[in-house]
């Protein structure tokens, strides 16, 4: 387990509770409340901002040195859209099922704060090869995150989860119900909320 | 690099940029037109097949396309003109499909005179209809869908939703089964009160119910109403106004030429 000490490990496994870009960093909370009532848009979403987020912080740190500093912020925007747009055109020819699931995500992806924040706080001063590990890591934190969401609120929401009934007929027999409050967005902002709480209670009373 | 903060090499590194980023897209956007066109028509015709409860599971490309084209064609596709309801003129399928959500309008200064509407008819033994092309507003841009109608001009025989920008999980809700299943249940959705009746007291069309569920209405609005969608408030009432007036201000006359 030499790897996870070093400090690309380091770089890879912090931001999966510890620094987590959503629980911790507070970045990418709007998307994780718009697609997260379900558990599958949740994880189509995740896959797509971690290969989103990588791509873009190693093109960003493959130019840093040639990015001048007053455009910077205008130059990651076009280096993350024109990724965005590229990838949902290609989609869109070969695999259609896959970008008609993904329609509105892809604007929530170009205007998510995480890729912008990676991008000027760790890819513009690190290497490629660093940049690649952190744009990974901060996906693999926000999937954390958003998977965990979109499961507890599909479960309480509508007693399902990846569109199967999970909870039996019998339990709704005795008078349990459906919470509703779970299917729409200040479900997501109370879930987010524990989360957070959890993750500070853990890895961060006495500091 | 001398100085990369200097005005000039701001300005180059811009243009590159902004150059690079532009080529790449539009050559992707160029190159790949034809493939998504494609997907696009394919898509179309699945949903047409999936209203009218024929697609299968296994449906290929190959599968979906012998429905429309070929001598075996099943699926007809026709024009009709708005207003009168009657068929306008003989196209082929291929021409129609390329017709933008295929509907025409002909306008005559800034007045619309004339709106012709491709619809599709399924001649296949036990599922005989009209499939018609149906538009509603939802919240984050237009829906647009198929609604199959019998050959008496008023009982649903499905839904098909194919284009739309809805909330996944909330809005987007319109494409699951257990939303669409709704208008193919045992007991039947009716756009008429009386039937063979098509005036504006009997065509109500479908409502999309909020806050009550349709099992506990009385029987005489059952076949004229579905369940809403929580959470999906713009998204119902939008559907609602597809169901009630987008439908009957379209295909009013064609269906009512059509009761036998």
């Amino acid at each position: 387990m030499s790897f996870l000490k070093s400090k690309e490990g380091k770089v890879l496994t912090s931001p999966l509770v510890e620094v987590n870009p959503i629980m911790v960093q507070t970045l990418g909370v709007c998307s994780a409340l718009a697609v997260t009532a379900q558990l599958k848009p949740s994880v189509v979403m995740s896959i797509s901002l971690m290969a989103v987020l990588t791509c873009s912080n190693v093109i960003v740190s493959l130019i840093r040195n040639a990015i001048p500093a007053k455009i910077r912020i205008i130059v990651f925007m076009i280096v993350i859209s024109t990724l965005v747009a590229l990838a949902d055109q290609i989609l869109r020819a070969f695999m259609y099922d896959v970008s008609k699931q993904l329609s509105v995500f892809v604007g929530l992806i170009i205007t998510n704060c995480i890729v912008m924040g990676r991008a000027e706080a760790f890819a513009t001063t690190n290497t490629p090869k660093m940049a690649l590990y952190d744009g990974l890591g901060n996906g693999l934190g926000y999937s954390v995150v958003l998977c965990g969401v979109g499961a507890f609120r599909e479960i309480l929401g509508s007693g399902k989860l990846w569109g199967q009934v999970i909870i039996p007929d019998s339990l709704y027999g005795i008078g349990y119900v459906n919470n509703g409050l779970m299917v729409l967005a200040p479900g997501a902002f109370f879930l987010i909320g524990l989360f957070i709480w959890v993750s500070n209670t853990l890895y961060r009373s006495g500091k | 690099m001398a100085n990369v903060n200097s005005n000039g090499f701001t300005v180059i590194f811009a243009t590159i940029a902004c150059v690079v980023s532009g080529v790449l897209l539009s050559s992707a956007n160029l190159g790949l037109k034809e493939m998504q066109a494609e997907n696009e028509k394919v898509d179309k015709q699945k949903s047409v097949l999936l209203a009218a409860g024929l697609s299968k599971p296994d449906d290929t490309k190959e599968t979906i396309a012998a429905w429309f084209t070929g001598e075996e064609a099943k699926i007809q596709a026709f024009v009709i003109d708005t207003k009168t309801g009657e068929k306008t003129d003989e196209k082929t399928v291929e021409e129609l499909l390329k017709l933008p959500d295929a509907r025409m309008e002909v306008k005559e200064g800034k007045k619309v005179t004339k709106i012709y509407q491709v619809i599709y008819e399924s001649s296949v033994e036990g599922s005989e209809s009209y499939i018609l092309p149906v538009v509603g507003d939802g919240l984050w841009g237009k829906m647009h869908g198929y609604l199959a109608v019998g050959t008496d001009g008023y009982s649903i025989k499905g839904i098909c939703f194919y284009n739309h920008k809805e909330t996944p999980g909330l809005g987007a809700e319109i494409t699951e089964k257990w939303f669409t299943d709704q208008f193919i249940s045992a007991q039947g959705k009716k756009l008429l009160k009386s039937s063979g009746d098509f005036s504006d007291e009997s065509f109500v069309g479908i409502d999309v119910l909020k806050g009550v569920k349709v099992a506990d209405q009385p029987a005489y609005i059952q076949p004229h109403a579905v369940d809403g969608i929580s959470g999906a408030t713009i998204t119902s009432v939008g559907l609602k106004d597809m169901l009630q007036g987008y439908v009957r201000d379209t295909y009013r006359a064609f269906l009512n030429g059509q009761k036998s």
